[in-house]
């Protein structure tokens, strides 16, 4: 094996792998730091440039962009509080108030060296343990995975936000999100009002664009100040930074370590492990209370997890031709096209290939940790971007993002709904994290529950038993009720603290809606959507109706405590005192929103660029209130409008080949 | 257009609007050329729309771009096919019988029905395998059948959902062997593979690619081509072992009805090219699809054949809702 890695680290100091190495990491780190575009869109749009080079070759560029798009992602949810993939989702809980203090650099910088870290791990346990962890991958079935789930989204619910049932209650909304569409198991055709756009369910990425993209733009309209957040930049940033995580060693280590196995779980990858991570920071810190307001360690535990991931889901792919990510399974396609089959043979058969290209994995760490460095003191200045700037360039990138990929008017509109509703929901603390990670997980959840179920009736005579008869799934099973007592006591406690809750924030005084008639509108809305999913799934099979007879069941519980505990006058009196809605600046939301609409019925009649380029002229021109001469705003924004088209131009039709619709120019 | 569009057009970009003028179609393709792949980059019909293209793009002299929209096993990406202009610049891979059954047990909400397509050829043919795990007891698909008999239901069988190919073969399979498995299904080829490997079922239906990948680990008990695939020269297919199970899924090319018959014809002899390029053929081999041509006529009369061969199936098990 020694002889196998010399081979493949004199391979690797090639020039041309060097240089394959460079631009799969300079590629992923642009493309997971814009908006909508993730990891898997990454490695896809670069997947056709690999067919002609080497198999190793191609496959290290490959795993340079996955890596890469990983870190990349946390660039914008650090400083747009957009996760650029699902997996930098729970870098937001502390990247967003760190960079709202001016510290988005300190940020950057925790995020680059703990993901560099995280990516280490993960590739040395790739390069040397990964028979070891393939087998390890395989003890995994469908009940530890649906354990694996609930555990994930049970920690997501207590850790994000500052009310446990509000992040319950995101939850089960982003998993009776993904009820929508065929069941790929029962067949069943559900909640989709015959209408074939929602064959597929409702569209992840125009879904998680509204979320964050969308929402944290129309949030961006409240803040009267010029730029997204100050920033405050020093020499010293790095230094502090690097004195700050040698305190943190045993973490860092411990994330990583916590990434590289959640990653080889089959489709629960980067978001999971980034929030396992998250949790076990807050449980052995010595400042939990300082989580969720910008704490250090809360951004380095899930980015050295997130990062760590990556070697973690190519252990099954490599051992046993199994993706065990939307990345890995392209990556998977890449060595297919090639001729290579990844499984129990492929180190006997392509040992140089293989070595080879867990050698570049580890270069590509390194690459990435070198264009971080030089690119973070630039990178950080985006928030500085002034507001007008900022707001069109974000919702062209989330359009691209939605009708760029899709060419379908529909995922438009699923955009600003889910858009418009996330941040409604973010204003009464419904968090868009808890969301997005129903979203993501619901699936995975229902799957490996119906899986188990029929495969613990078969063996065991009922789904209990088999849970009870497979020590991983009762451990895990264990774990998941620990999660969920501690945010039982957690609702209670708030409970008490509600009754003198500050009203720290939010308005007082005017306003039509306070909070609480908010919560008791989202608690009705909730129970009667519960009517509405059982009532609805009396259609279905008995396989198509358990889940959703569970998340309604769900739905209920939570919209009645919600409902419950808003009714009731001692908790109800310290929320009539806020007022959530009244900082909306209705007028100029509404227009935004009306000219996002605009934007997407255009791009059909006159081509997107066109289409982009009046959408952010008009949106520059309306928000550059405080340029005072009008030539001076109209040449601002005419200039600003060209010189962003032209560039979104060149990166995604001239570089990526985005095909959009013809139009009158290009 | 319009005079709104063009009044939009000139208000804003000046006289520059006369650029899409309709191509002549004597020169088709003009321009390059959408392809839908309605399934995930990396997935069995991705790579083999992408070795297609690579062959394909010399001789059309346009670029061939893909368009992966992943959605319902492929129902969504096909649904969106039919809607788009029949100018011949919007194709698909179609990856018969899975944009079959849908239309056939779910005709409401599928968003197609069959004759919305034009099939313009067929470029590979791929067969089915039963794979059991080689530290299992069952040498031969006799052995299997036997075990199977004496207890009904008990055996768990991976497929990939109720609108899957694999749940038809499985079913064929149960049919001519008189035996009843549980069908555990999974969202993907690697799912299932992943399930068999890990004891979670005794046995998989899956794609022919799964028994080369599986190799070492996997025993391949049959494989429900007419007679044996040349990739896997060992496995005896369930015709020679007296079970009379043939099913195949085709790898096809096809656009929304009413492209002219001379797109047809067109892609039609580009596809014949393609396949007779023994480089293509070599490609195709690698990742398991073996290539076959089968021109506009003949794949039209295959698919056919097809759909009603699934409508006996679907009706047969009451699968149509």
């Amino acid at each position: 094996m020694w002889d196998a890695i010399f081979h493949a680290v004199e391979a690797n100091l090639h020039y041309s792998h060097l240089l394959v190495v460079l631009i799969g990491t300079l590629a992923g780190t642009f493309i997971g730091a814009l908006p909508g575009l993730s990891a898997v869109s990454g490695v896809a749009l670069l997947l056709p440039f690999t067919f002609t080079m080497e198999p190793a070759q191609g496959l290290v560029m490959l795993a340079a962009v996955y890596m890469a798009a990983e870190y990349g992602g946390s660039i914008s949810a650090i400083l747009i509080n957009t996760p650029g993939t699902s997996g930098a989702a729970c870098t937001m809980l502390d990247g967003t108030p760190l960079t709202r203090k001016g510290k988005a650099q300190e940020a950057l910088y925790i995020s680059l060296i703990a993901g560099t870290i995280g990516g280490l791990v993960g590739a040395i346990a790739l390069l040397f343990f990964t028979p070891v962890l393939a087998e390890m991958s395989l003890l995994l079935g469908p009940a530890e995975i649906f354990w694996i789930a609930v555990s994930g989204l049970a920690l997501v619910a207590t850790l994000s936000g500052r009310h446990t049932v509000k992040g319950l209650i995101g939850v089960v909304i982003g998993i009776g999100m993904t009820l929508i569409g065929q069941d790929a198991i029962s067949g069943d055709m559900r909640f989709m009002f015959d209408d074939y756009r929602l064959v597929g369910g409702i569209p992840l990425i125009p879904s998680l664009l509204g979320l964050f993209a969308v929402a944290s733009i129309l949030q961006l309209l409240e803040n009267s100040g010029e730029a997204v957040a100050p920033l405050k930049l020093h020499k010293g940033a790095l230094g502090s930074v690097i004195s700050e995580l040698s305190k943190m060693k045993i973490l860092l280590l411990w994330s990583s370590v916590l990434g590289t196995v959640v990653g080889i779980i089959p489709g629960a990858g980067a978001s999971i492990s980034a929030f396992v991570a998250y949790g076990e920071a807050k449980r052995i810190s010595k400042h939990p209370e300082e989580f969720g307001k910008g704490s250090y360690e809360g951004v380095a535990a899930p980015e050295a997890a997130n990062n760590a991931v990556v070697g973690g889901s190519l252990v099954p792919l490599l051992a046993l031709g199994i993706p065990g990510s939307g990345s890995a399974a392209i990556m998977l396609g890449a060595l297919t096209i090639h001729g290579i089959q990844p499984g129990p043979q492929l180190f006997a058969e392509h040992p140089d290939i293989v070595y080879t290209f867990m050698v570049g994995l580890l270069a590509t760490v390194f690459a990435m940790l070198i264009i971080g460095l030089f690119t973070i003191r630039w990178s950080s200045l985006i928030v500085r971007t002034p507001r007008n700037f900022m707001v069109p360039a974000v919702l062209v990138l989330s359009m691209i993002g939605t009708y760029g990929l899709s060419n379908s008017l529909f995922d438009v509109y699923v955009l600003l709904v889910v858009g418009i509703f996330s941040y409604m929901l973010t204003k009464i603390d419904v968090s868009a994290v808890t969301i997005a990670l129903g979203l993501v997980l619901g699936a995975l959840m229902e799957e490996s529950f119906q899986q188990a179920s029929l495969v613990g009736n078969v063996d065991f005579g009922s789904t209990w038993l088999y849970f009870a008869n497979r020590p991983l799934a009762l451990v895990l099973m264990i774990v998941a009720f620990g999660i969920m007592a501690v945010g039982v006591s957690q609702i209670l406690r708030e409970r008490r603290a509600a009754e003198n809750e500050e009203t720290e924030r939010g308005v007082l005084g005017r306003g039509s809606i306070n909070l609480r008639t908010a919560n008791v509108i989202l608690g009705a809305v909730l129970i009667v959507l519960a009517g509405y999913i059982i009532y609805g799934a009396q259609a279905f099979t008995p396989e198509g109706a358990q889940f959703p007879n569970l998340v309604g069941g769900a739905f209920a519980v939570f919209g009645s405590i919600l409902l419950a505990a808003n009714l009731h006058p001692r908790t109800a009196a310290s929320q009539m005192q806020i007022q959530p809605f009244a900082t909306v600046p209705w007028r100029i939301w509404t227009i935004v929103v009306g000219a996002l609409t605009l934007f997407a019925i255009a791009i059909d009649q006159i081509g997107f660029y066109e289409a982009a380029f009046i959408f952010l002229f008009v949106i520059t021109w309306l928000l550059s209130v405080n340029v005072e001469s009008p030539q001076r705003r109209l040449v601002g924004a005419t200039v600003f409008a060209a010189i962003f088209v032209t560039l979104v131009f060149i990166a995604f039709k001239l570089i990526l080949k985005i095909p959009t619709p013809v139009g009158l120019i290009v | 257009m319009t005079i709104r569009h063009y009044s939009i057009a000139t208000a804003f970009m000046g006289a520059l609007a006369l650029v899409g003028a309709p191509a002549n179609a004597a020169d088709y393709p003009d321009r390059s050329v959408n392809i839908i792949v309605p399934f995930n980059p990396g997935g069995g019909a991705d790579s083999s729309q992408r070795t297609f293209n690579k062959f394909a793009e010399p001789i059309v002299g346009k670029s061939l771009v893909i368009v992966n929209k992943p959605g319902a096993g492929g129902t969504r990406g096909w649904a969106e096919l039919v809607r788009k202009k029949a100018d011949g610049y919007t194709l698909a891979i179609v990856t018969p019988p899975f944009n079959v059954i849908p239309a056939l047990a779910r005709p409401k909400q599928t968003g197609y029905t069959l004759d919305q397509f034009s099939n313009i050829c067929i470029y590979a043919v791929v067969p089915d395998v039963l794979l059991v795990p080689t530290d299992s007891k069952w040498k031969t698909f006799a052995d299997f059948v036997k075990d199977a008999k004496t207890r009904p239901g008990k055996l768990k069988v991976a497929n990939t959902g109720k609108l899957g190919a694999d749940l038809m073969t499985t079913l064929l399979i149960e049919d001519a062997a008189g035996i009843k498995m549980t069908k555990v299904p999974f969202t993907g080829g690697s799912k299932s593979f992943k399930a068999i490997l890990s004891g979670t079922v005794d046995v998989m239906v899956g794609s022919a690619k799964f028994a080369a990948k599986g190799k070492g680990r996997l025993r391949t008990l049959g494989i429900t081509s007419k007679k044996r695939a040349a990739g896997l020269p060992d496995v005896p297919t369930f015709k020679e072992q007296g079970f009379n199970v043939v099913s195949e899924r085709f790898r096809a090319f096809a656009g929304p009805k009413g492209i002219s018959q001379k797109v047809i014809d067109y892609w039609g002899d580009v596809c014949k090219k393609v396949v007779n390029n023994s480089g293509f053929v070599a490609a195709m081999k690698k990742i398991g699809q073996p290539a076959q041509y089968r021109g506009p006529a003949a794949a039209q009369a295959s698919i056919d054949g097809m759909a009603k061969r699934m409508k006996a199936l679907v009706d047969k098990y009451g699968l149509a809702q």
